[in-house]
């Protein structure tokens, strides 16, 4: 095997890089990753670009098949990857939404301030670890039975606002308002079930947290301000999970399905990884179905999350959330499915856009951005790894045409997990965030390593070329206080 | 870049229009009328002027970004003196000449630069850098400014090269 990936790309410009359709016969359309020139030398040592090829030879695919910046290898189609794929014509790949349903980010702004919050830290992240149960396995926050787990993955996060755990505002400033209508719990297999039933409101391992941040930078006061971000030294809570056990089995059980599918559809991929089902095939529905209930459930559960976050600070700092201002900012999703109309080469479709390791970023006056942020556009979140900075951003009007109205989702790995292993010491990476004053509460020292900062692309360049490639516009800056991780 | 230098008190003429010139690299510098040092800013004893508000009270008039320039000596809380104070990400720094004199007239006019180009580099996203050489590494003392070169490290100059480019669109 070589050292890197060595086909074609053409620059189309400083941000965007072209594989031509003559690189494969079966290529049904070009690839596009949205890169620049350094970014892009990084990304050819991971094969990833191929299997943007790949995505391009699916059926029914609409535009280009598509990388954001973030780009890099992942289970079929890579993380960062965007493809849609026309309604009518198209596929539906659960490989190619990635097996955490719905992994995603939300942030919830405080009225606090840095200085208010720094004497408390310490029992603050305690009381948020302890609140939201995090690592691989462990129980969620409340036990639902089978008939609440259907009520929630079929309703979205109403049944949370029914059951006390969301402010009737909150799903308002979620993608989708929290909730696929489509959902069909009858979809979902008694193996996802049972995994699911106890993970309602938990973090999970991996790269997910909750992590209590400060404002420390702001590039668009306006956009700023709309999202009640208004100085400098602002406390939010960003909290990074998705639909737990429960979408990785509806992923599972559906890539085993569509396995079958590609026979029996007499559709031919470069990649098994790939596998998919017509859109409107019974196995396609199923899955949109299955997925809808995965995607439910990671709102739901990002939702327990906020709630469990809410109650800490309210019992730390003895004031309700209400009083403390702790509305949610957004929520995004990162790996998702979603029926939406876009205009390709003059023509309007209804595509299903898979966005994985990617995030929506529809622009100002879209219909589906929410009211308050109809001036300046829909707000993408993107965590950063321990210790560095995340971002908030809008869509710009360009994405639409340019990326399907979607921008990069986060740093981007550039050591795999093991490496990232070898390389590190959890007490060394622990000692290195005290240092620059950030408290962390890990369930895990494996966790601990493996995001450790060194292990990721540097995110503020990431998000610098999503803006000059013209997909979102960066609003401000948060740097971690605290972080709570599985 | 439009840059607006904003004389504060009295600053002889020459500086600024070296600082125009030593600030090419960064955008086309301008000067503005002098504005009076406010005796408020003065502490009430010693000699020294608060920098913090004066960041406040400076006007950029249409330009981008605005560096008042003063012969007094300023100090922040947190120091007891400073060469200079920005606004991170935003518009207004100040740089003081009265540490950064030199028996060589061209020694005075690199760290006058130097100190310049790095309150500037704050307004445009850049932090303090650990690079030594970099122009925005920390300056505690002359000695600290004359070892650093007035250039940006590989670091910062994306940081500086990206707020400047979104200036211009």
């Amino acid at each position: 095997m070589p050292e890197e990936w060595t086909g074609p790309t053409e620059q189309l410009d400083e941000f965007r890089f072209v594989i031509p359709k003559s690189y494969k016969p079966t290529m049904r359309t070009e690839g596009l990753i949205f890169a620049d020139v350094k970014m892009m030398e990084q990304v050819k040592k991971d094969f990833a670009p191929e299997q943007v090829a790949n995505v391009a030879t699916m059926p029914g695919i609409v535009g280009r098949a598509m990388a954001m910046p973030d780009i890099h290898w992942g289970y079929g189609m890579p993380i960062g990857g965007v493809a849609a794929f026309g309604y009518d014509e198209g596929v539906l790949s659960p490989g190619a939404t990635g097996y955490d349903v719905n992994c995603g980010v939300r942030l919830i702004r405080t009225g606090l301030t840095e200085n208010e919050v720094r004497p408390k830290l310490k029992e603050l992240v305690d009381t948020c670890f302890h609140n939201v149960p995090s690592g691989v396995g462990e129980g969620g926050i409340v036990k639902v039975d089978r008939k609440d787990l259907q009520r929630l993955a079929e309703s979205g996060v109403r049944w949370a606002v029914e059951n006390s755990y969301a402010w009737s505002e909150d799903p308002e400033h979620i993608e989708a308002n929290g909730c696929l209508e489509d959902a069909d719990f009858s979809k979902v297999s008694e193996r996802a079930i049972a995994r699911g039933k106890d993970q309602v409101g938990s973090l999970g391992a991996g790269n997910h947290f909750v992590e209590i941040q400060k404002v420390d930078r702001v590039y668009d006061e306006a956009a700023a301000r709309a999202m009640g971000i208004s100085q400098l030294g602002q406390v939010c809570v960003m909290v990074h999970t998705g639909s737990r056990g429960f979408g990785h089995q509806i992923a599972t059980d559906y890539i085993a399905t569509t396995e079958h599918a590609i026979k029996k559809y007499g559709i031919e991929l470069p990649d098994r990884q790939l596998a998919c089902a017509p859109i409107q095939s019974p196995e396609g529905q199923d899955y949109w179905k299955a997925m809808s209930c995965g995607a439910n459930f990671a709102w739901n559960n990002r939702q327990l999350i906020t709630h469990g976050v809410r109650n800490a600070f309210k019992s730390v700092l003895h004031r309700s959330p209400e009083d403390l201002g702790m509305g949610i900012v957004y929520d995004v999703c990162h790996n998702i499915v979603k029926i939406e109309e876009h205009t390709v080469d003059g023509k309007r479709w209804k595509v299903a856009v898979h966005r994985k390791g990617a995030t929506r970023a529809f622009p100002p006056g879209h219909p589906e951005t929410p009211a308050a942020y109809k001036s300046v556009g829909q707000p993408v979140l993107i965590p950063g790894d321990m210790g560095t900075c995340s971002f908030v951003l809008v869509g710009l009007p360009t994405a639409m045409e340019r990326s399907f109205g979607s921008s990069c989702h986060g740093a981007g790995r550039q050591m795999s997990r093991k490496a990232a292993e070898r390389m590190f010491r959890p007490n060394e990476v622990v000692k290195a965030l005290n240092e620059k004053g950030i408290y962390l509460h890990a369930a895990s020292k494996a966790g601990i390593v493996e995001e450790a900062p060194g292990a990721y692309k540097d995110v503020e360049h990431v998000v610098r070329v999503a803006e000059g490639a013209g997909l979102t516009k960066i609003v401000a800056r948060m740097v971690p206080l605290g972080v709570v991780k599985g | 870049m439009r840059i607006a230098l904003q004389p504060i008190g009295d600053v002889p003429r020459e500086v600024l229009e070296d600082l125009i010139e030593d600030l090419k690299g960064l955008g086309d510098a301008s000067i503005l009328d002098p504005i009076p040092l406010d005796p408020a800013w003065r502490e009430p004893k010693g000699d020294q002027v608060r920098a913090d508000p004066i960041l406040d009270g400076l006007e950029p008039e249409g330009a981008h970004r605005v560096l008042g320039v003063t012969a007094a000596d300023l100090h922040t809380g947190a120091y007891d003196f400073i060469f200079g104070l920005a606004k991170v990400q935003a518009r207004p720094a100040v740089i003081s000449l009265f540490r950064l004199g030199s028996t060589d007239p061209r020694v005075s006019r690199e760290r006058v630069a130097k100190e310049a180009i790095h309150e500037l580099g704050h307004t445009l996203g850049a932090d303090n850098c650990p690079n030594r050489e970099c122009v925005m590494s920390f300056s505690a003392s002359v000695d600290a400014v004359d070892r650093k070169t007035a250039a940006f490290c590989g670091r910062c100059r994306p940081t500086i090269e990206f707020s400047a480019k979104r200036l211009r669109t």
